[in-house]
């Protein structure tokens, strides 16, 4: 999930150029989706590998019939995914607004910047326990862990966007009479959007590996407890086709949030967006 | 305060244009009881941005008085502090010592009296030519239909029609330039600080607005403070042309132009008055440029 958040170059040198025109159209992905399933199920059957340790798509598929039609999917789904949503909304909140404080007072910045990328390098799965210590193992506990994944992510960017606002557009618009909410709202604001998109971008991959490790680690709500549990009885057919749909749905997030990131950076040089 | 504005605008469109007449014919020798902007003694420094204690000074003990409805063009080698000296007297930068004063009063901050047209263009990236043109008409709260009408005419103006709904991205140097002058006459402010406003424009078009500048000024009588590396264009354009010193900067000499108007470059090239004078403006110029790279 993490290496979705790293851009490729806008365009690729060389022998790359032509590579990446080429799979850029959708077909193309496609075919080599069905050939990708089309390989493993042949690998699967002609080197009769065990079950246990790699299940052929064929059997995959089957298992996530029978998931989603015994109720094990689409419930903890929704459980995991608004435990996501609420952590994130709640952490976009709070870090736009600290993060806007901290970016235009020179004091503050200083003062919290060590404190923040601590915070940020501080890997989640160490501090779930104690989230779960304090919190229990419920929504609570998820909503929490997701907020203090994203929201240290989300305030950093938007702290370093703010950092980068023009000078000179301040000075343009003070010299029109504008008045310090005026710079908020024609200035800083416009300016920073992109920065905000791109931190639901990666607050969002941040919020569900954190709400994953709350569930696997607890085992007892959302999907993240299914996939625990498939993996404590060896039924690897189960786990992956769970960690079939977290990727789907994944990826689904992931290319809406950079929708959202185009449409909002639309006025920026070609090159970013 | 807007509408103080706008009343003055109309009186003085009524009769500006006979007292200038007067004026120059008077010589037009400074009538400081009617200067508009005064500017007295100032001293500007800026913190060097990596030293502690260092200091630059960008203008040093700087005067100038600006009548109303006067021209007054600024010439000067780089740096010596002319964009400073437009950013002290629209309010946005405080003078170590000095000040400036408009109608009399001591200038604290920025006015919709006056409007600056920024060097480096100042447009909102993420606004579209039209939205940056309004823009200083919506920091004013003005959203009516004159508004726009007043955005659609300096759009016409700068010649930029078919262009309002560009990002600046989408525009070239010299047409950033010009969105960056409709938007400061859109707001039509009493005083015009303009830096260097045609600088990336080319010959032809730079002409053009030179004309259409002259026009507005001569229309509507606004005082003008117009910053420019161009010899030539300081003298088109100015009533009085500033050479400005190497920095820090001061007034090193004021010329009056008593040329008449309307003027045109390619009319003045071949008069013996407007050679002779482009010959003393240019050395006292370059002998500045050489004392900035020499120090
Ligand atoms: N914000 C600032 N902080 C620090 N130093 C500054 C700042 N603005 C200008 N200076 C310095 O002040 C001096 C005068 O700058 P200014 O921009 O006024 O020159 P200028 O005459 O407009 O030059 P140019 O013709 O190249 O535009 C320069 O030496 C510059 O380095
Ligand atoms: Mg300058």
């Amino acid at each position: 999930m993490d290496s979705a958040a790293v851009q490729p170059p806008a365009g690729l040198p060389g022998p790359f150029a032509a590579w990446s025109r080429t799979a850029a159209g959708p077909w193309t992905s496609v075919v080599s989706l069905i050939v990708f399933i089309v390989v493993w199920e042949l690998a699967v059957r002609i080197f009769d590998i065990h079950e246990l340790l790699l299940p052929a798509p064929s059997v995959v598929g089957l298992e996530l019939i029978e998931v989603s039609q015994k109720g094990l999917l689409w419930g903890p789904m929704a459980e995991t995914l608004s435990a996501l949503a609420v952590g994130l909304v709640a952490s976009l909140i709070v870090g736009v607004g600290l993060g806007v404080l901290i970016g235009s007072t020179a004091f503050l910045d200083l003062l919290s910047t060590p404190y923040l990328w601590a915070l940020r390098s501080t890997p989640r799965i160490a501090i779930a326990p104690l989230v779960m210590i304090w919190l229990g193992f419920g929504f609570e506990a998820k909503v929490w862990m997701v907020f203090l994944s994203a929201m240290v992510v989300v305030m950093l960017i938007v702290q370093e966007g703010v950092k980068t606002v023009d000078e000179t557009l301040v000075r343009v618009a003070r010299s029109f009479g504008a008045r310090r909410l005026d710079i908020m709202v024609h200035v800083i604001t416009p300016y920073i959007l992109p920065f905000i998109a791109s931190a639901i971008r990666n607050g969002l991959s941040m919020g569900m590996v954190a709400v994953l490790v709350v569930e696997m680690f607890s085992a007892v709500g959302g999907i993240g407890a299914q996939v625990r549990r498939a993996n404590d009885s060896y039924d690897s057919p189960r786990m992956f086709a769970f960690i079939l749909v977290l990727i789907v749905v994944s990826l689904t997030l992931i290319a809406l949030s950079r929708r959202l990131e185009t449409s909002v950076s639309r006025w920026r040089e070609e090159a970013y967006v | 305060m807007t509408e103080q504005m706008e009343r003055h605008t109309e009186k003085s469109a009524d009769s500006f244009g006979d007292q200038r007449l007067q004026e120059s014919s008077l010589g037009g020798v400074n009538g400081k009881d009617h200067a508009l902007i005064q500017v007295h003694g100032l001293t500007v420094e800026y913190e060097r941005a990596l030293g502690k204690n260092e200091h630059i000074v960008a203008l040093k003990n700087f005067s100038l008085d600006v009548r109303e409805g006067e021209f007054v063009t600024v010439l000067g080698p780089s740096g010596c502090g002319k964009s400073t000296l437009l950013n002290v007297i629209s309010g946005l930068v405080f003078p170590k010592e000095g000040d400036v004063r408009v109608d009399g009063k001591p200038v604290t901050g920025p006015s919709p009296k006056w409007a600056m047209v920024f060097q480096d263009y100042g447009l909102m990236p993420w606004r579209t030519v039209e939205k940056n043109v309004r823009f200083g008409l919506e920091m004013q709260k003005k959203l009516d239909e004159e508004a726009e009408e007043r955005v659609r005419h300096y759009i016409r103006m700068v010649g930029l029609e078919g262009f309002e709904d560009a990002y600046p991205r989408e525009l070239s140097g010299g047409m950033r330039q010009r969105v960056g002058l409709a938007r400061a006459l859109a707001i039509e402010p009493e005083i015009l600080l303009m830096d260097e406003p045609f600088a990336a424009v080319d010959l032809i078009t730079r002409e053009l607005m030179q004309d259409e500048i002259s026009r507005i000024i001569a229309k509507t009588g606004k005082t003008v403070i117009f910053v420019t590396h161009s010899v030539d264009e300081a003298i088109i354009l100015g009533d009085r042309l500033v050479v400005v010193s190497a920095r820090p900067g001061r007034a090193k000499c004021a010329i009056e132009i008593d040329l008449p108007k309307p003027r045109s470059e390619h009319s003045l090239r071949s008069s013996p008055e407007y050679v002779s004078l482009r010959d003393r403006v240019w050395s006292e110029l370059s002998a500045e440029v050489q004392l900035g790279r020499g120090g």
